[in-house]
C-alpha cells in the first residue's frame, strides 16, 4: 500500500474531556471522535477521549462553563480549550489566547433574534445554533449519524461538542501541527472548518467560532438562517455576536 | 454508420438486441436528469432541442453512459435502485439493485458502475450486464464524488466529511491511496493524460491539483467568490483549463490548469451543479437547477449559446455522441 508521505506508524493522541458528560454536549464530543477515528484510520492516527491532560493529550474539550471555565484555560495555557457549552460573553471578551468557544455567545443569539424580528415581527422564532430537523448542506447525515449515537435528536450543545472535536481534529490531521501549543497558532489562522451549516467556518479573535444561526418557528420549522441577508449582509457572520477582544 | 429509424415495436426490440450485440452508433444527444421530474430530458445535440422526456422513477440524480455508448445510467435515489436506458429508443429498458441512496458515480472502461454510498461510508462496484455486486470498499464518511481514470486503472471517490480522495486500484478493488483536501470534497477529475486528478472543496472554495502517481497535491486554486460552491469539475481536451460549476455563484469558472487560476467566469442559471462535455471538447453543458434548464457553452468563444428547459431541478448531464 503507497503510504501518504512517510506516515506508516499509528500516531495515537487523547483528548481531555473535562466537565460533566451527562448532557448532550459529550455525546456529540464521542461522535466527533468516532468521525475523527475514521479519518484516522486512513491516516494513521488515533484519538481516545480521557478525563485529564496527559503526556500525550492533544487538546482539551470541555462543558465546564464560568468561573471554572476560565480557571481551566489558565491551568493549562499552551493547550487549546474548547468551549462547548458557556454562552456567556464574558468568556469571549477574556480574549484568552488558548480558548476557543464553540456554542454561539449570548449576543449571536440575541442578534440573530433581533434580525428575524426585523424581517417579520409578526412570526415568533427561535435562535438556535442547530435543529435536528435540517436536512440542508448534509445536515440530515449528521442529525442521522447522531441520533443513532445518542439515541435522541442532536441540540445546540451536541453539534457543539462534536463541532469542537472535529474543527481541532481537522487541523491535527495534516501532521504538520507537531504540538497542543501549535494547534492553539493552527485553530487562530483563517481556517475553513466544515460545521455543516453551508458556510466556510473559522475563529474570531475573541475565540468565538464564526457560524450561521438558524431561526426555527413554533412549529419545529426553519424559517431563516443568520446573518438573515436583506437585514444584514448574508455572508458577513461577523452581523452576530461580537468579532474584537475586550468590551 | 447510420442506424435506420425505427418505429415499431418489433424493430425496437430487434434494435435493442442488436445494440447490446454490437457497438452502438451514438444517438448524438444529450441527458438531463431532472432530480424532482423524476425524469430525464433529452435533447438533441445538434439543435439544442427536446428531443423526448423519459419517466425513469424517483428522484433521479447521477447519470452516466456505458464505455461502448449503447446504454445510459441513471441512478435513482428514492428507488435504491439504477435505471438503464436506451439512448436511442429513449426508453428504460430495465433497473437493478443500487445499495441505498445511489447519487453519483462513475462508469469505468470496464463496463462497472462505481458508486458511492453517501450514508454507508462506502463504494459499490456493480456490473450493469446482471446488475451483481462485484465489490464493496471502505471509504471516508459520506462518499461523494466518484471519477474513473482514463485508462481504467483507478478510480477516485470523495468523502466530504472526512475530507479525503481514496484512491481505489482497478481490478483489485483495493485503496492505494488516502489524500488529504479541502472541508467537504464534492467532485474529482482526472486529466485526459490520466496524470493529474482535480478535486474541488465545496466549504474551502478550493481547487486542488494532485499527482496521480506520487498523490502529492501540486497546487491549490480558489473560485474567489464566498457563495461559490465549486460542484463539478471538468478538464479541456488538450488539458489546459479546468471548468467548474460553481453552484450559488450561478456561473460556470474557467481556469487555467497548471496555474489554477480564475481566468473567466461565464454566467449561467441560478444553482449550477452538472458539467458534461461533448466529444470533440466544443461543448459543454450544464445543469442550472434552481432555473430548471441546461445552458449549452460554446468553449471557443467561452459562451452560452443556447439555453434549454428541462424538467424540474436538474441535477446531472451526459452527452451520447
Amino acid at each position: 500500500m503507497i503510504a501518504l508521505q512517510h506516515c506508516t506508524m499509528v500516531s495515537a493522541a487523547t483528548i481531555a474531556f473535562i466537565g460533566e458528560r451527562s448532557g448532550s454536549g459529550f455525546r456529540g464530543a464521542e461522535l466527533g471522535v468516532i468521525e475523527a477515528n475514521y479519518q484516522g484510520e486512513f491516516l494513521g492516527r488515533s484519538y481516545t477521549l480521557t478525563d485529564s491532560v496527559q503526556s500525550d493529550t492533544a487538546f482539551i474539550a470541555t462543558t465546564l462553563t464560568g468561573a471554572a471555565l476560565d480557571e481551566l484555560a489558565d491551568r493549562y495555557p499552551s493547550y487549546a480549550v474548547m468551549n462547548i457549552q458557556d454562552r456567556a460573553d464574558a468568556r469571549r471578551d477574556a480574549c484568552r489566547r488558548n480558548l476557543f468557544s464553540v456554542i454561539p455567545s449570548d449576543t449571536m443569539y440575541r442578534d440573530a433574534q433581533r434580525q428575524w424580528q426585523r424581517k417579520q415581527p409578526d412570526v415568533r422564532a427561535e435562535a438556535r445554533a442547530w435543529e435536528s430537523t435540517m436536512r440542508k448542506y448534509s445536515a440530515t447525515q449528521l442529525n442521522t449519524r447522531y441520533r443513532e449515537h445518542a439515541g435522541r435528536p442532536m441540540d445546540d450543545e451536541a453539534w457543539a461538542g462534536w463541532a469542537a472535536i472535529k474543527v481541532a481534529t481537522d487541523q491535527l490531521a495534516g501532521g504538520a501541527v507537531a504540538t497542543p501549543d501549535e494547534l492553539i497558532d493552527a485553530l487562530r489562522k483563517p481556517i475553513s472548518f466544515d460545521g455543516i451549516k453551508g458556510v466556510s467556518q473559522s475563529f474570531r479573535p475573541n475565540g468565538q467560532m464564526r457560524q450561521r444561526l438558524l431561526l426555527v418557528a413554533g412549529n419545529g420549522k426553519i424559517v431563516a438562517e443568520a446573518p438573515i441577508a436583506g437585514v444584514v449582509d448574508g455572508n458577513d457572520l461577523d452581523t452576530l455576536g461580537r468579532a474584537h477582544c475586550g468590551k | 454508420m447510420r442506424r435506420p429509424d425505427v418505429i415499431k415495436p418489433v424493430t425496437i426490440l430487434a434494435a435493442v438486441l442488436f445494440a447490446a450485440t454490437a457497438a452502438a452508433a451514438p444517438s448524438n444527444r444529450v441527458f438531463v436528469t431532472n432530480e424532482r421530474g423524476d425524469s430525464v430530458t433529452v435533447i438533441d445535440a445538434a439543435t439544442n432541442q427536446v428531443v423526448g422526456t423519459i419517466d425513469v422513477g424517483k428522484r433521479p440524480r447521477g447519470i452516466g453512459i456505458a464505455p461502448d455508448g449503447s446504454e445510459i445510467y441513471v441512478a435513482l435515489a428514492a428507488e435504491n435502485a439504477i435505471a438503464v436506458i436506451d439512448p436511442v429508443a429513449m426508453e428504460v429498458v430495465r433497473k437493478f439493485p443500487s445499495g441505498d441512496d445511489p447519487e453519483a458515480f462513475a462508469v469505468n472502461t470496464n463496463g462497472y458502475l462505481y458508486i458511492s454510498n453517501e450514508d454507508d461510508a462506502k463504494a459499490s462496484v456493480y456490473n450493469p450486464a446482471d446488475g451483481s455486486l462485484v465489490a464493496e470498499i471502505k471509504v471516508g464518511i459520506e462518499p461523494e464524488g466518484v471519477a474513473a481514470s482514463p485508462d481504467g486503472s483507478k478510480v477516485v471517490v470523495t468523502s466530504e466529511s472526512t475530507n479525503m480522495l481514496h484512491v481505489i486500484s482497478v481490478p483489485q478493488h483495493r485503496i492505494e491511496a488516502n489524500i488529504l483536501v479541502g472541508a467537504r470534497p464534492r467532485s474529482a477529475a482526472f486529466s485526459p493524460d490520466g496524470k493529474l486528478i482535480y478535486a474541488t472543496s465545496e466549504i474551502s472554495g478550493e481547487i486542488k491539483k494532485i499527482d496521480a502517481e506520487t498523490y502529492k497535491i501540486l497546487g491549490v486554486g480558489t473560485l474567489g467568490d464566498e457563495r461559490a460552491k465549486p460542484k463539478d469539475v471538468l478538464v479541456s481536451l488538450d488539458g489546459k483549463k479546468l471548468y467548474v460549476a460553481g453552484g450559488r455563484a450561478n456561473s460556470i469558472a474557467v481556469l487555467d490548469a497548471d496555474a489554477l487560476v480564475v481566468l473567466k467566469k461565464i454566467p449561467v442559471g441560478e444553482r449550477v451543479w452538472g458539467l458534461a462535455m461533448n466529444r470533440d471538447g466544443s461543448r459543454l453543458y450544464t445543469t442550472d437547477g434552481v432555473s430548471h434548464q441546461t445552458s449549452v457553452i460554446d468553449t471557443a468563444s467561452e459562451k452560452v449559446i443556447a439555453t434549454v428547459a428541462t424538467g424540474k431541478f436538474p441535477w446531472g448531464v451526459v452527452v451520447d455522441d
